[in-house]
């Protein structure tokens, strides 16, 4: 069976300090649910997405079910997904496999992080995923900034057009109400930042905060029940794990990505060129350089030129996170899997106001979350098409 | 006296050797030679179980950066980055660089020795590699 996105909502990002998992949960699902003018007792499972409920606020299980307990939902089968930035759109990916298998008809997907604040002790958030090399001082800004240094060395990409991701970045931002930072940036503002891992600077890196993000998707049983028409089609979910039997891997290029985004271009029956208007991962500036090759939406070692000619900001050939991106939007770890999700869903559906790309018929989410042995833990690529 | 490993995998990665020269403990598969650190109980390419081997610490530094944030644990600066060893793995580790040395690059040849890194409760007996003569 074919799953549609039948309505999204998200809470603003930020640091909200009396916020909760359970009120960014509910917040994200009532308008979301609102969206769809579906009734909550209308779901018949929720997929839920959080990568740091346990280690900050002591709830390791059961988040989807706090939030279904929020919003008035009960008696439904709840998956809660744990895939560190990814966890979003694994909840994304349950959600629609169970409704294309026709296991349900209409199901609600939430992403949702508080990381502003914890309750009691926890670990430092720091190497989630990498606890031997985190006992050494690794970060995740190390890994990248080793990427971009052989990206540089390998295709002379220069320090400024990876500086450029996260001022055409934050360009989008100031049209998103929702994104954590909105005032634009320079090359200069990037460059002048305080240094975090070099060549990275702190307006290079994502920053922490709360939020969440929603979806109500159905089925065509789901459509017909609820009386509903949606025009949202996901043509493919697709996620993937690590590589690891290859150490000597070659960090220009992220061999995960390339086989995710093939799996879900042969599933669509679409190509790099045929996206209209996509959603990258860029926890880091390089990061969405390097993804836009693996992706396929420029040649190997080109990507650095491609954000430097503006192809890939608004007004752009392949306009890319029109919502701010990580970078500007915020990183709720779980929510931003479906906050991609949700802007692209304006974006397919004509809501996006000044960050409307014209036409907008096929969209393409893309999302990597964690390491593992050197390589990442998990990738997802999700592809949205107007039906 | 905390060793490397010992916090996160419940052992320590370090080994004497015969000569009492410190080593890293890694795993060998008997079957396809395939090297890993941490060692690992079946080797990944073909399921066979793997013995234990000492390396030597020699390798080259695949990429090496700057961290001048650090992490809960650290003083900052310090360089870090993969080493890929001479025996097949690649290895994350801290790799020395005083102040006024050319930065570690890709292609520098390294050789490990074994320091005290992090601070406080943080702090391990772990190893460093300090760039050799190509």
């Amino acid at each position: 069976m074919t799953t549609y996105l039948a309505g999204v909502g998200m809470t603003p990002f930020g640091k909200f300090r009396d916020s909760t998992l359970a009120s960014l949960g509910s917040q994200a699902g009532r308008e979301a649910l609102a969206d769809a003018g579906v009734d909550p007792h209308a779901i018949e499972m929720i997929a839920c997405g959080s990568a740091r409920s346990g280690m900050l606020h002591a709830r390791e299980s059961g988040v989807g079910q706090l939030i279904g307990w929020d919003l008035g939902i009960e008696g439904v089968a709840v998956y809660n997904e744990k895939a560190f930035c990814a966890s979003g759109a694994v909840a994304f990916n349950i959600a629609h496999m169970a409704l294309a298998s026709g296991a349900h008809d209409v199901a609600l997907v939430v992403g949702v992080e508080k990381m502003s604040s914890r309750e009691g002790a926890g670990r430092p958030l720091t190497s989630d995923g990498m606890p031997l090399e985190g006992e050494q001082g690794f970060t995740p800004p190390a890994y990248y900034a080793m990427a971009a240094r052989r990206h540089m060395e390998t295709y002379g990409t220069t320090r400024e057009q990876i500086a450029s991701v996260a001022v055409k970045n934050r360009a989008a931002a100031q049209h998103n109400p929702k994104a954590q930072y909105r005032d634009p940036i320079t090359v200069d503002d990037v460059l002048g930042s305080k240094g975090v891992v070099w060549p990275l600077h702190l307006l290079d890196c994502c920053p922490t905060g709360d939020g969440a993000a929603a979806a109500v998707l159905v089925n065509e049983a789901g459509a017909e029940k609820l009386g509903l028409e949606p025009t949202v089609r996901v043509a493919a979910s697709v996620i993937g794990s690590g590589y690891y039997q290859k150490q000597d891997r070659d960090m220009t290029s992220f061999s995960l990505d390339k086989s995710t985004s093939a799996r879900a271009y042969e599933l669509a029956e679409l190509g790099p060129s045929d996206i209209d208007v996509a959603e990258v991962h860029d926890s880091f500036s390089v990061a969405e350089i390097i993804h836009y090759e693996d992706l396929g939406f420029c040649e190997p070692g080109t990507g650095g030129k491609l954000v430097e000619a503006g192809e890939t900001a608004l007004g752009g050939r392949i306009p890319v996170n029109t919502g701010g991106g990580l970078l500007n939007r915020g990183h709720p770890l779980g929510a931003t899997g479906v906050a991609q999700i949700v802007e692209l869903c304006d974006q397919l559906t004509g809501r996006a106001g000044e960050r409307q790309v014209a036409d907008a018929r096929t969209a393409l989410a893309h999302i990597s979350g964690g390491f593992h042995e050197g390589d990442f833990a998990t990738s997802g690529v999700t592809i949205l098409a107007v039906r | 006296m905390t060793e490397l490993g010992e916090l996160s995998l419940g052992a320590s990665l370090l080994l004497r050797g015969p000569d009492s020269q410190y080593q890293l403990r890694a795993s060998v598969c008997p079957r396809c030679g395939d090297v890993r650190v941490p060692q690992r109980r079946w080797c990944p390419n073909d399921s066979t179980p793997c013995d234990q081997v000492g390396l030597s610490g020699a390798g080259t530094i695949y990429e090496a950066v700057n961290i001048l944030i650090p992490p809960q644990g650290f003083d900052a600066p310090f360089w870090a980055g993969y080493v890929d060893l001479d025996e097949g793995a690649r290895f994350f580790a801290q790799i020395a660089c005083t102040e006024g040395e050319a930065p570690p690059r890709h292609g520098d040849r390294v050789q490990m020795n074994v320091e005290w890194i992090g601070t406080g409760d943080r702090r391990v007996l772990a190893p460093v590699f300090a760039r050799v003569a190509n």
